[in-house]
């Protein structure tokens, strides 16, 4: 039985799929060191020993992400657009439309009717950290919370504050204000999430939207990005049958294995 | 040294070995803004015509002492500010249009600020209607007199038709360059292809007639470039740089044709010339010919242009580019996705761009992207 690895190096976190051909044998996610070689190795690694083998046992390496070029002993590459369509399209047979929120990329993704995970089409931000998991982490800090409570917090507001400016650091002063005024945190914080869902929505608009859409990457788990996006698009988002922060490396490792198996004889 | 080695050099230099030599030799550079500019009447007034570029800008800090790095188009900026570090002080002056709002602030700043020792304005008109053509006459009485008491000399109809048919012949021998990649396996990549481009609007005709005849042989005794290559068009922005060709030809993918300024929109059509109406000719043609967005109801030439070179080039996939704050190619992407459904082929969401440090990583996965959507 061969195995083979997919190993996303994305800007927060490194993450990595192993996989047998039919099921994910093990999976790791770990915050992205400064050196991506030396996150790939150390999130490797993990998954390796939860699955009870070496490195050196991966038959096929496939890096994607933005630190996918430094992936140490990778056979190949892959842009992580393509993967999270594979990954998400395996989770998911019927995935039309996949939105992709991650550190320091959104990207909308229409995928092939057929179940395969073959891009159609794709849009992606534009060099702005605003409508990305950053611009999320910023805001937490300001309020001192960790970011995973932050979904919990915008769904208790009884209402969503609006927060006007698209860049990051302006919207971070907007934020500050805001807190001065003593307004109800519950209530910025779903601002906040729906600044994000807004500029998100603004790339759906420029694919063809079909439905069923699912959300990938690590904004997925915020549930109040993914309410306040419901509510712009109009539509349900559905949640991937499996992590969806792993999306892009379990992607990685199904490509992986179609290219070990084109090796074979 | 080869034909290929020779231009692509000079391409990659700002200004290049064969400028100095020029200059060397006694002869003067008028820089130019746009290709709206009538190069002919430069050439024919005895001065070499340069594109001024932003070729070998690393920064924009001088030009952002005047013009806003958060709303103003980055290639002008970088333009400008090589003009304030001395890299155009070969130039024996400028000529500035109102190309678009960022280009013409910029050519006014550089005036102001730098004081070129010759400098003069063309007004544009934007619309192909018959009042426009005929203003625009006027506008090339005025900079031909100009160019006439600055530099000296007579601009005669023969010098005019001549300097016309010398530059007709560069756009042709770049249009016969540019059929090569119709061939499923051509001998040059597109980022070669680019950089000869950008020599040709900066180097005397008679060397580019002379160095493109010998490309055109030599590239027939080249190896062909081998693999299945998926084959891009790219359309829209105004740069000279090469990163977008890299980033897809890094990838798997072969820039077989575009619809770009420092590109196909130069040598596309020929300048149609009449002795009779000199000025109202080149009125005519200049504002006839493939052009930029800054034309009035042009959408629609471009877009036919398209169509044709999808079909003729066997075009896999259109990658729309722009630069970051360019008003001009901005809104273009609205119509392109608007009508793209009656393209063949597919075109990518609009690559946004920054002229300086074009943030390569956030580039080059897109192109990858792309390139893999498309497949082969």
């Amino acid at each position: 039985m061969a195995i083979v690895a997919g190993c996303d190096i994305g800007s927060v976190s490194g993450k990595a799929v192993l996989f047998d051909g039919q099921r994910i044998l093990a999976s790791a996610v770990i915050p992205s060191r400064p050196l991506p070689a030396v996150t790939a190795e150390e999130v490797l690694g993990l998954a390796a020993g939860q699955a009870g083998v070496s490195p050196g046992d991966i038959a096929y390496l496939v890096g994607t992400g933005y630190g996918r070029v430094k992936v140490p002993g990778a056979q190949k590459t892959v842009s992580e657009i393509t993967c999270h369509a594979r990954g998400a399209a395996f989770y998911n047979r019927d995935a039309a439309t996949l939105i992709d929120v991650g550190g320091q990329d959104s990207k909308v993704i229409s995928l092939s009717p057929e179940g395969s995970g073959q891009v159609l089409e794709f849009s992606m931000n534009d060099k702005c950290a605003a409508g990305t998991g950053r611009f999320l982490e910023v805001m937490a800090k300001v309020f001192e919370m960790p970011i995973e409570r932050f979904g919990g917090a915008a769904l208790r507001a009884r209402r969503c504050l609006a927060i006007s400016s698209q860049c990051t650091v302006f919207a971070e002063s907007e934020v500050v204000c805001l807190i001065g005024q003593e307004k109800d945190m519950n209530e910025i914080i779903a601002g906040i999430c729906d600044a994000v869902a807004a500029r998100v929505a603004t790339l759906v608009g420029r694919v063809t939207l079909r439905e069923k859409v699912y959300m990938s990457g690590g904004v997925a788990k915020n549930q109040g990005v993914r309410q306040r996006l419901e509510s712009r698009l109009g539509v349900k988002i559905w949640e991937l049958a499996g992590d969806p922060l792993i999306a892009g490396a379990l992607g990685a490792a199904l490509i992986a294995m179609d290219a070990l198996n084109k090796q074979r004889p | 040294m080869k034909a290929l080695d020779t231009l692509i050099q000079y391409g990659q230099s700002n200004p290049s070995a064969a400028v100095q030599e020029w200059k060397a030799a006694g002869g003067k550079v008028l820089g130019y803004w746009c290709s709206y500019i009538p190069i002919e009447l430069i050439y024919a007034a005895g001065a070499l015509p340069y594109r001024v570029r932003g070729a070998g800008a690393t920064g924009t800090d001088q030009a952002d002492h005047d013009m806003s790095p958060v709303c103003n188009c980055s290639f002008p900026r970088a333009v400008l500010d090589l003009a304030h570090r001395g890299v155009y002080d070969f130039l024996d002056g400028i000529i500035g249009m109102n190309e678009c709002d960022h280009g013409r602030r910029a050519f006014e700043l550089w005036v102001e600020r730098l004081h070129p020792p010759y400098h003069h304005f063309v007004y544009v008109p934007r619309t192909r209607k018959q009042a426009s053509i005929r203003q625009y006459a006027v506008e090339l009485e005025k900079l031909k007199a100009s160019l006439e008491q600055h530099l000296g000399t007579e601009i005669t109809p023969q010098a005019l038709q001549e300097s016309v048919s010398l530059c007709n012949e560069n756009r042709a021998l770049l249009k016969q360059l540019q059929e090569v990649f119709q061939e499923d396996h051509p001998p040059l990549t597109g980022t070669q292809r680019h950089h000869i481009v950008n020599a040709s609007v900066s180097i005397p005709p008679e060397t580019l007639n002379k160095l493109l005849r010998e490309l055109l042989a030599e590239v027939k005794q080249m190896p062909r470039l081998d693999g299945q290559r998926v084959r891009v068009m790219i359309a829209g922005w105004v740069g000279d740089d090469t990163l977008v060709h890299r980033a897809i030809e890094d990838s798997g993918g072969l820039v077989v044709v575009d619809n770009c300024c420092f590109g196909a929109r130069s040598y596309w059509d020929p300048i149609n010339f009449d002795p009779l109406d000199p000025l109202g000719s080149l009125a005519l043609s200049y504002l006839s010919r493939l052009g930029c967005p800054r034309m009035f109801a042009t959408f629609g030439d471009r877009f036919a242009m398209l169509e044709q070179a999808a079909r003729d080039y066997r075009v896999d996939g259109i990658v729309h580019t722009r630069l970051q704050f360019c008003d001009l190619h901005g809104l273009e992407n609205v119509f392109l996705t608007r009508r793209k459904q009656q393209l063949e082929v597919p075109v990518s969401a609009t690559l946004v761009l920054d002229y300086i440090g074009q943030d390569e990583g956030r580039v080059r996965t897109r192109m990858e992207a792309f390139i893999e959507q498309l497949g082969k």
